[in-house]
């Protein structure tokens, strides 16, 4: 399948969403389809002056933004991987 | 005639165990439905339950209970109250009734499991009134709702909710059948008589009967209060079970069976005692808030009873603490914004001086909590009604079965913590769930969340619809919306009460 | 932020909780006679009355019986007996809360 279920924490987000996104999306489309359900409904965004990254959930918040043009393919995430989208 | 004092008879009336010869005692008492601890019969056999009741005066007694509630109810039937209710009190009645009175048919089958399969003959005594206890709690709490069926079809839930696979059922039921319908006799009466009888009903049946007879629903405040009368006697089941395992050098067992049953049924009882106390009952009728009487009813009250038996506060008590600041905030917040998921109409409830109160029983509540609300305020002050429901979904916890969320605005905390077991994807809401998962992955692994179910194929096609259709929102009765048709956000209205600066 | 629970409260108060109502004011006046040597707190929430004291309480099926100036069971007393904090002894001729460590 061409798609995969990410779990996502979207900065000051109270609540965490499953959200699908293409093999082909780039970091940019990643981070947009998961602030697209939360941002203007339950949430604003973080920082509207600086782009949304995303980066591995890890549990001592050390990962670092990937590429904003990597591809989810490229990413290598799998069903169910959770995800940080967040500003520098 | 004279009646014999009961001391005189009891002893010899209760000791009712046997030597088998027909069968081995391991067929007449398989440990895995009795006693999988390996404790001999005769330590079982000194099993002395605090509160004694002989048959004559339980059904004596009973039956004035019968008498008081039903009297109240067919009393004040005329005084049309429920036709004149505000929409968020019948909604707190819909969700306790449709969560609360099939659950009472399966503590009856624990009851029941106790009564049969216990080696403990004074507790097969005590089980057998509790199992009669639960009987009467699940009729009572059909019956009174279904008056109600035809003033407002969502009531219907009340029998329907265990037969439907709506989230919230799928919660409730996968703490309860966890924690009465899949264990042997003892763990059932550490987990269900002490865990969740002594320690959580308390407040559901207690603390909200006070908030009802503010709003004049005398029915439904004599109601609970008599049925938590039956709970206080067989709860008292557990407390002998715990010595005797103590005795035994089975410490650490009773106390991980409590640990693990107390953290599941709270995650579900703070939404079912915890958003209507704290959201839904107008300013003026509130008693206290749900931190309050969790302070009174557990963390004074169920933690000195957990010391006196011998046992200790559970490992993740600050947790537990940090969880009545935030669950239930969170998944009220959830609720209502995937209102048209639950068969119930939640209100939003957060004018102006609500937030103040809730800000002084909960500080920081406006800057987490409250940010939430403040973009649903704005849509709804702007004109766009539309963006106040939620679209897509949320994560769900593999354990509770519940939204993972946290607090949000100025805060991150919504986190998943998860594990990986034989190559699936285990997601939990908090560590603690994840560590009952962890006790016993067998038991848990091979069940799935409504998300999980959305992945798998169950909910075919999975669009929004036909998810709606598969949780029987829109079939049983149409779904939620909001009870006050967001009157309440009018409060922004006056002059100076900016909900967003 | 217990406004209603003052810091001071006692680890070891023990007693019933009963439902608002005759039996229950009858009950607050046999426990204060037969314990009088101890301070009892009564809390009136509407719905329920808790009524503790420091160690514990006892109440007597003779009071009850005193007070309401008839015939009482002990076991009448569970219809209005919603709950308590401590622990249970159960009589014909007395009801006892109390617990077993002293904290
Ligand atoms: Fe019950
Ligand atoms: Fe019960
Ligand atoms: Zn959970």
């Amino acid at each position: 399948m061409a798609s995969v279920a990410l779990l996502s924490r979207l900065q000051f987000d109270a609540h965490t969403r499953v959200i699908d996104v293409d093999a082909k999306f780039t970091m940019d489309q990643v981070a947009a389809a998961c602030a697209a359900p939360a941002v203007g409904y339950q949430t604003t965004h973080p920082d509207p002056s600086k782009p949304l990254r995303v980066r591995r959930t890890t549990d001592d918040d050390s990962g670092i933004a990937l590429p904003r043009a990597m591809t989810v393919a490229a990413a290598g995430f799998t069903h169910f991987e959770c995800v940080d989208v967040y500003v520098e | 005639m004279a009646l014999l004092d009961r001391s005189r008879w009891y002893d010899i009336a209760r000791s009712t165990n046997w030597t088998p010869s027909y069968v081995a005692e391991s067929e007449l008492f398989p440990p895995d439905q009795s006693d999988p601890y390996g404790i001999p019969t005769a330590e079982w056999e000194t099993f002395d339950e605090p509160y004694k009741v002989s048959y004559r005066e339980y059904v004596n007694v009973q039956r004035e209970k019968d008498a008081g509630a039903y009297s109240v109810k067919a009393a004040l039937m005329r005084s049309q109250y429920y036709e004149n209710a505000d929409p968020a009190y019948l909604s707190l009645l819909k969700m306790h009734y449709g969560a609360i009175a099939l659950s009472e048919y399966a503590a009856c089958q624990s009851d029941a499991r106790m009564t049969r399969f216990s080696k403990a003959p004074s507790m097969r005594n005590m089980a057998t009134f509790g199992m009669l206890d639960e009987l009467r709690h699940g009729q009572i709490q059909l019956y009174f709702p279904h008056q109600l069926v035809t003033l407002d079809r969502q009531f219907d839930w009340a029998h329907e909710a265990h037969h439907t696979r709506n989230w919230a059922t799928l919660a409730g039921r996968h703490a309860l059948d966890d924690v009465m319908m899949t264990r042997d006799a003892m763990t059932t009466s550490l987990m269900l008589n002490f865990a969740f009888e002594t320690g959580l009903t308390n407040v559901q049946m207690i603390g909200l009967s006070a908030d009802a007879a503010n709003m004049g629903d005398f029915t439904f405040a004599n109601l609970i209060t008599s049925i938590q009368s039956d709970e206080a006697r067989h709860a008292q089941i557990g407390t002998p079970v715990i010595e005797i395992m103590i005795r035994n050098g089975k410490k650490a067992e009773a106390q991980q069976a409590i640990d693990v049953a107390f953290w599941r049924i709270w995650r579900v009882f703070a939404l079912l005692t915890g958003i209507p106390m704290d959201y839904w009952f107008p300013l003026e009728k509130r008693d206290r808030s749900f931190k309050e009487y969790m302070h009174e009813f557990v963390i004074t009250q169920f933690e000195r009873q957990l010391l006196d038996v011998g046992l200790q506060r559970p490992w993740y008590w600050e947790q537990f603490l940090d969880d009545i600041e935030t669950h239930h905030h969170c998944q009220q917040a959830g609720i209502w914004s995937w209102r048209n998921t639950v068969w119930w109409n939640p209100t939003g409830g957060l004018g102006p001086d609500e937030r103040d109160w809730l800000e002084q029983k909960y500080p920081g509540w406006n800057a987490t909590h409250g940010k939430y609300w403040d973009v649903i305020i704005d849509n709804l002050r702007n004109g766009r009604p539309e963006k106040t429901e939620a679209v897509g979904m949320p994560a769900i916890c593999n354990m509770c079965q519940i939204p993972i969320s946290n607090k949000g605005g100025t805060q991150w905390k919504a986190r998943i913590y998860q594990r990986e077991h034989e190559g699936r994807r285990y997601n939990f809401c908090t560590p603690v769930c994840r560590w009952v998962f962890d006790t016993e992955p067998k038991r848990y692994k091979d069940w799935n969340t409504i998300v999980d179910r959305l992945y798998n194929g169950e909910i075919n096609p999975p669009t929004a619809e036909n998810i709606l259709r598969y949780m029987g929102s829109g079939v049983v009765s149409e779904g939620g919306r909001d009870a006050h048709g967001y009157d309440w956000v009018k409060g922004y209205d006056r002059p100076g009460t900016e909900a967003a600066e | 932020m217990t406004a209603s629970k003052p810091a001071t409260r006692s680890k070891n108060m023990a007693g019933p909780l009963l439902r608002g109502g005759e039996i229950a004011v009858a009950a607050c006046e046999a426990i204060q006679e037969d314990n009088p040597e101890k301070q009892v707190v009564i809390e009136d929430h509407r719905t329920y009355v808790r009524v503790e004291a420091e160690g514990g309480l006892i109440i007597r099926r003779k009071t009850m019986e005193e007070i309401l100036g008839r015939p009482f069971r002990m076991q009448e007393l569970e219809v209005n007996l919603t709950g308590f904090s401590g622990q249970i002894e159960t009589d014909e001729n007395y009801m006892r809360w109390y617990l077993k460590l002293d904290l």
